[in-house]
């Protein structure tokens, strides 16, 4: 199994130049179909209302709206371009007490700097094949963490 | 593609699952937690049938592509120039005239400590990544009784571990000094 890079569009939101360089670098080197970059997180949502991305990857820290923020509105069901859209935070916030915020926020990933391509790779499967259904409450949309993970096989034949 | 749920972990009877289940099937709230509104909504099959593909094994796919993006990245950093001397005298600038009790310039200096220990991690700066998350810790915990000379402090020790006064030693006393500093503060605010 692989990720088909080939089919997949990303958005990119990273304040920091040298990360925003490294991961558009990563996705476009495993030949990514399109990947749009911002260093802020109301462009990453322009962009998102613009041609919605398969895949979003977002710093925490952002000027103007941050990347939790930004996950809130992604997730908005009323307002989103799509709220199912996989969301991978990559951030120097390593605390639990962070780590929660940004699952509460509906994130379905979360990766802490330094991160290796490999890593990077690993994760970014590990949500794009993560069978499990989204839950929504008054206070939450986004993966349901209560079920365990399902195992993605080819279809035989 | 063929998913095979996982097995229900110990203890736990299997979930009951429908092979088409319904948008608005509601979940079953657990014993003892409070009545919430709550929906389990099927995420749309499509975006996984085109993110996946099987035509080659799992350990292949991945040396692959991380030997493309490696190779990638060693790209980027050898145009990237000192990117680590760049973000420490960007967050010097933001931190000079600093005013405790000016939120909005609170808020520059926070993110810019916060944009330094993301480019030291990336560098491998260890000692400067450390010095970045003190003046983050200190920042955030201590608000508008931020002692404007521990700020200052902060940027000193981040610019002399940047343009090499410091060496790896002294860089590693400053950083522990600089967090043992911002503790002091922090408890004494507690």
């Amino acid at each position: 199994m692989r990720i088909a890079f080939e089919n997949l569009s990303f958005v990119v939101a990273e304040d920091d130049p040298f990360w925003r360089r490294l991961v558009v670098a990563w996705l476009e080197a495993c030949g990514a179909r399109s990947v749009r970059d911002t260093a802020d997180g109301a462009r990453a949502l322009a962009l998102m209302r613009e041609a919605p991305a398969d895949v979003v990857v977002t710093d925490w820290e952002m000027p103007g709206l941050d990347g939790i923020a930004l996950t809130k509105a992604l997730r908005d069901r009323a307002a989103s371009p799509n709220a199912f859209v996989p969301i991978l935070m990559l951030t120097a916030y390593g605390e639990r007490g962070r780590v929660m915020r940004a699952m509460r926020a509906g994130v379905n990933g979360y990766l802490v700097k330094p991160v290796t391509p490999r890593a990077f790779y690993e994760r970014l499967l590990a949500v794009l094949a993560d069978t499990r259904p989204f839950v929504a409450t008054p206070h939450y949309f986004g993966p349901d963490r209560s079920r365990p993970q399902a195992l993605v096989l080819p279809q035989e034949g | 593609m063929r998913i095979i749920p996982a097995p229900p972990k110990a203890g736990r009877p299997a979930r009951k699952t429908s092979p088409k289940p319904s948008p608005n099937a509601s979940a079953e709230p657990r014993p003892g937690a409070p009545r919430t509104r709550r929906e389990t909504v099927p995420v749309p099959t499509d975006l996984r049938d085109r993110a996946l593909a099987f035509d080659m094994g799992y350990e292949e796919a991945l040396e692959a592509s991380v030997a493309r993006a490696e190779a990638a990245e060693a790209r980027v950093r050898a145009h990237a120039g000192d990117v680590l001397a760049m973000e420490a005298a960007r967050c010097a600038g933001v931190a000079d005239g600093f005013a405790p009790g000016d939120a909005a310039c609170r808020a520059r200096c926070l993110r810019a400590a916060h944009r330094l220990r993301g480019t030291a991690l990336g560098v491998a700066a260890p000692q400067v990544a450390r010095m970045a998350a003190s003046l983050a810790r200190l920042l955030s915990g201590a608000g508008n009784r931020t002692p404007a000379a521990l700020v200052a402090a902060h940027v000193d020790a981040v610019q002399a571990a940047t343009d090499g006064k410091a060496n790896a030693h002294a860089a590693e006393t400053l950083a522990r000094e600089l967090e043992a500093a911002v503790e002091t503060v922090l408890s004494r605010l507690r």
